[in-house]
């Protein structure tokens, strides 16, 4: 039924224009945020880039230039070997985390009775120091401590089995230190849902893992996205647990960013490094924002 | 007779509740049953054990003539109409309405045409392409609908389809469901807390209360011979009087009412407080000599029946029929 | 990176986990702590003496210096000794580079202070308030590659790098590198360390083919590269601070090492450290004035307070590290269990074999890219 659009009085129709919609906030009170962020994020940044672009002079110094050549040098298949185990250790991770973390949330979502309780427990360790926690592994995977040798024991894994200062070891301290960031955005999308819809779903003769795919997984996508962004872009400059858990044997993108601004004094090298993975980590985001858009379609 | 679901000494409690208890029904194929109470009377948690959503804790559960004890419902061949619609909210209507063909092994363009009939029995074909979110509450429920019809089931159940939406989108509902199931000539158990919707709608109803079934009849065996004082009381309005030591269920329509002088002796005496005409009606509230309030219902004749002469302030005596009136002993219950 | 030299300082009181922590948590960000002693009363000060300044701001290692010789010290000279710490030479490079002042004294590592006075961050030590140094600084320790012309430092300690085995954990008893790198590549694999350090490895290697610990030969890095690469599978992990806790404990076998630390382990469990037969390294730590200073008296004042041989013999038996003092004056004053102890005082034939780090920016760069192929193998 069609009802005719109201009209205005002529004196108010310029308001109406300019902020039509909501309450208007003065733009001014945007100025501290922005200002923050530009002067400890974006300037940073482009200082970061310049540095990159440097040269290098005598054993520490650097000098502001136009110079491409460190970009040249990263070209080379070493460097690209270093860069594809840290996407691998990227992936792996988020892969990982998500395995672990979805079932988790998933749980606490819809089954749970204690739910904060839960939630705390999951996210209490965070506020724990990162250098703690991964020390703490390197206690309990180690072989005298009292966790693995209950394990061979019961003869759950071999005696002479040694996961410490191994990639293995790597792995596990990945998954649990960014556990917390991938549970929670899922928690947040599965707990917002429907259940009545699982049921519609196996009401019309889907069966539990049938309506969980067709139903729960795309409508928690948004959820799923969010956590494994905020999984991966860490990862990718994972420098702590190769160090610590890994015996500081095997090298990936952070080690190697570390190691330019440490013994090997090459500033520049190491900006460069910095601001090809940083670039990485926006193309990340990028197809985090094009598929999140895809989202917002399915509502619900 | 044919029988669609059968229920055999059904019993289901949550955490030490007993929400059914000991139920039997028998609902017949290609009947409207509704299944109406008050909240918390059990008719949801039926309707659910029914659907496969709960177990019972005792008893059998027959579909089709197969007990379906241990199916879950995804095996059953009935469908659910939920009370939120349920439509998932990222597919359009088209997909919705499709989604339990998948895995009949149809090809797309039979889903979509089967989809599509379903839409034209609902009539909404022309919303197809639509997100559940861009359709109002009356079209949610019809896509809802057709989704589980399309389904062809031994039984559609209801759960208070209706609640969610105006009065005017629900009278209208009502005629077209009890159209779509006349037409489709599939059972039909519906579950509503509205006496009235119940016995517009429904070829039986079953009056629960408490976890057990109290009545089951006809609309008008359970509007006119309520057996409980529970049943009088909640399908339509009804009078509860006090008289001769016991207490006598009439409805306000069934009460005749006439000028004390007029009456035969023996009639309930009292004076008019009120009068109101409510559209074809005039309602009478009358205080009785033994100080009950009572409401008498008379349709109006144009004007020069005996009962629309009379006043505030008139003595008045009630009487009414022996079979109008449903005699409780002194609890109140029959 | 090189990682943490100062961690060489033999540790008796178990503060390694404490030392770890610290060194981990500087990796990660270089933080500092800062101390304040309080301020002892004033003395009179011997006559001879310049004015020395009321403070001294020392930038050292931690844990690298006897408490009782900062109570000695301004006790004698009413100077308060403030302090801040660094845990490895690029920290502090990194420091001095970012443009920080007012440090009084600090302690690189001889290839450290090269660089350091290459880039201008070193003032020129006034030899004339320094007698006692004069006088007792054995003449193996003058002119070293680092500091041809002593200008800018004066030695602390020195020691060796080689590496360390559990005499009851391993049936063989090497003495050479090459039996090192055989061992690890054969029955004791998945149970060595190496240190974290580029100059170490790479140098230890070279030094083992027979090449100089300090060359920049193309030719002779590859070969190094190779056995190091050969080497990196069957190693248990890779680390300056953690070995000495992982031999005494029995999870590594082996591991190359310094002296200090190869003395900590042979006190608590059967080990020996060894020197290797081919060479290797050995490294001093020296005092060093920073530009930027605000009290260069105070500083010298220190460093000639040292070189008194008992408090020399103090610093020697908290550090367990060489002292650089004539051997003869010594005796008397220092434990002669320590001054006897030849982890501690390596034999001079011994140090006789070894050379001091002091590689070219080109040697440095090639260096560099071996140590990320082998950290990538």
């Amino acid at each position: 039924m069609a009802v005719a659009a109201p009209r205005f009085p002529a004196r108010r129709r310029g308001a109406i224009r300019a902020g039509a919609g909501g309450p208007r906030y003065p733009g001014w009170l945007a100025l501290p945020a922005l200002g923050y962020y530009g002067l400890f994020f974006l300037a940073p940044l482009a200082l970061m880039g310049a540095v990159a672009l440097s040269e290098r002079v005598g054993h520490v110094d650097f000098v502001y230039a136009l110079n491409f050549e460190n970009f040249k040098v990263l070209w080379d298949p070493l460097y690209g070997e270093i860069f594809l185990r840290t996407l691998r250790l990227a992936l792996f991770g988020t892969v990982a985390a998500l395995f672990v973390g979805f079932p988790l949330a998933y749980y606490i979502a819809r089954y749970a009775k204690r739910k904060t309780l839960l939630l705390m427990l999951v996210v209490v360790p965070f506020w724990t120091s990162f250098l703690i926690r991964t020390y703490s592994w390197l206690i309990i995977l180690d072989p005298d401590f009292p966790v693995l040798r209950a394990l061979k024991w019961i003869g759950v894994i071999a005696d002479d089995f040694s996961v410490l200062y191994t990639p293995t070891a790597v792995y596990i301290g990945v998954v649990y230190t960014y556990l917390p960031l991938m549970v929670l955005p899922v928690y947040a999308a599965l707990e917002r849902m429907d259940w009545s819809l699982v049921e519609a779903a196996e009401d019309l003769g889907d069966p539990p893992p049938r309506a969980f795919r067709r139903i729960t997984l795309p409508l928690a996508m948004p959820g799923v996205l969010a956590g494994s962004l905020l999984v991966f872009i860490p990862l990718m400059g994972e420098y702590l647990n190769p160090v610590i858990l890994g015996g500081d044997k095997t090298i990936y993108a952070g080690n190697l960013i570390g190691l330019q601004f440490g013994s090997s004094r090459n500033w520049p090298f190491g900006a460069t490094i910095a601001v090809v993975l940083i670039a990485v980590m926006t193309l990340a985001v990028l197809a985090y924002a094009r598929l999140a858009r895809r989202e917002e379609q399915y509502g619900g | 007779m044919e029988l669609s679901v059968g229920l055999r000494g059904v019993t289901k409690a949550f955490d030490g509740v007993v929400a059914v208890d000991d139920v039997d029904l028998d609902v017949r194929d290609g009947e409207f049953l509704s299944l109406l109470g008050p909240s918390g009377c059990g008719k949801t948690t039926t309707l659910r054990l029914i659907a496969g959503f709960e177990r019972p804790d005792a008893g059998e559960i027959f579909i089709g003539g197969e007990d379906v004890a241990g199916l879950p419902p995804y095996k059953r061949d009935v469908n659910t109409v939920f009370q939120s619609y349920a439509l998932f909210p990222h597919l359009n209507v088209l997909d919705n309405v499709g989604y339990g063909l998948k895995q009949r092994g149809l090809r797309k363009g039979a889903r979509e045409k089967r989809a599509r009939d379903a839409l034209e029995l609902v009539r909404l074909v022309q919303l197809e392409a639509r997100k559940p979110k861009q359709l109002s509450g009356g079209q949610q429920q019809r896509v809802a609908l057709a989704r589980a019809l399309v389904m062809e089931p031994k039984v559609l159940l209801l759960d208070e389809p209706l609640g969610a939406l105006d009065l005017q989108v629900r009278k209208q509902l009502q005629i077209e469901l009890k159209r779509i199931q006349e037409r489709v000539g599939i059972t039909f158990v519906y579950v509503t807390h509205d006496q009235e919707e119940a016995l517009v709608m429904s070829d039986r109803v079953a009056v629960m209360q408490e976890g057990k079934i109290v009545q089951l009849g006809s609309p008008r065996e359970i509007y006119d011979r309520p057996t409980t004082r529970f049943v009088a009381d909640f399908i339509g309005e009804t009078n509860f009087i006090r008289r001769n030591g016991g207490v006598v269920a009439v409805r306000p329509e069934r009460l005749r009412i006439l000028r004390a002088a007029q009456a035969d002796p023996g009639g309930l005496g009292g004076e008019v407080v009120t009068t109101m005409v409510v559209g074809p009606a005039i309602q009478f509230l009358v205080k009785t000599d033994n100080g009950q309030e009572v409401l008498v219902r008379q349709q109006r004749s144009g004007g020069d029946g005996e009962a629309e002469s009379l006043r505030e302030g008139d003595r008045v005596a009630l009487t009414w029929s022996e079979d109008a009136a449903l005699v409780l002993d002194e609890g109140g219950d029959r | 990176m090189k990682e943490i030299p100062w961690e060489k300082r033999y540790d008796r009181k178990g503060f390694v986990a404490i030392s770890g922590m610290a060194a981990f948590l500087a990796a990660c960000g270089g933080s500092t702590t800062a101390e304040e002693e309080p301020a002892a009363p004033a003395t009179t000060a011997g006559a001879a003496k310049p004015e020395v300044e009321d403070t001294l701001f020392y930038y050292n290692w931690a844990a690298y210096v006897n408490d009782e010789t900062y109570k000695r010290f301004e006790e004698e000279f009413g100077a308060k000794v403030k302090k801040d710490f660094y845990a490895s030479n690029e920290d502090l490079l990194a420091k001095m580079q970012g443009g920080a002042r007012g440090y009084d004294l600090v302690v690189p590592t001889g290839y450290m202070i090269q660089i350091m006075a290459d880039e201008g961050f070193l003032t020129e030590i006034d030899w004339s308030q320094l007698p006692n140094v004069e006088k007792n600084l054995d003449s193996k320790f003058r002119g070293l590659p680092y500091d041809p012309d002593d200008k800018w430092s004066v030695p602390k300690d020195w020691g060796t790098t080689g590496y360390v085995y559990r005499t009851d954990l391993v049936k063989e008893r090497p003495t050479t590198w090459r039996e090192f790198f055989d061992l690890t590549k054969g029955p004791y694999s998945g149970k060595v360390t190496v240190l974290d350090g580029i100059p170490e490895l790479v140098g230890s290697t070279l030094v083992m083919l027979g090449y100089s610990f300090n060359s920049d030969d193309e030719g002779e890095l590859e070969e190094a590269k190779q056995e190091l690469l050969a080497l990196k599978p069957h190693l248990l992990a890779i680390t300056s601070t953690e070995y000495k806790q992982m031999v005494i404990d029995g999870k590594a076998v082996m591991a190359l090492g310094w002296n200090g630390d190869g003395a900590a382990v042979a006190a608590e469990k059967p080990a020996e450290y060894v020197v290797a037969e081919e060479g290797g390294e050995f490294w001093v730590d020296a005092y060093a004035i920073p530009t930027g200073n605000e009290h260069p008296n105070a500083a010298h004042a220190w460093i000639n307070f040292v070189y008194d041989p008992e408090v020399n013999a103090l610093e020697t038996s908290y550090t367990f590290y060489g002292s650089p003092l004539k051997r003869e004056l010594l005796d008397g004053v220092l434990d002669p269990e320590i001054l006897s102890n030849t982890d501690v005082f390596p034999e001079p034939e011994t140090v006789a074999n070894l050379e001091p780090n002091s590689v070219s920016p080109k040697g440095t760069e090639l260096r560099d890219r071996i140590w990320t192929e082998f950290k990538a193998a």
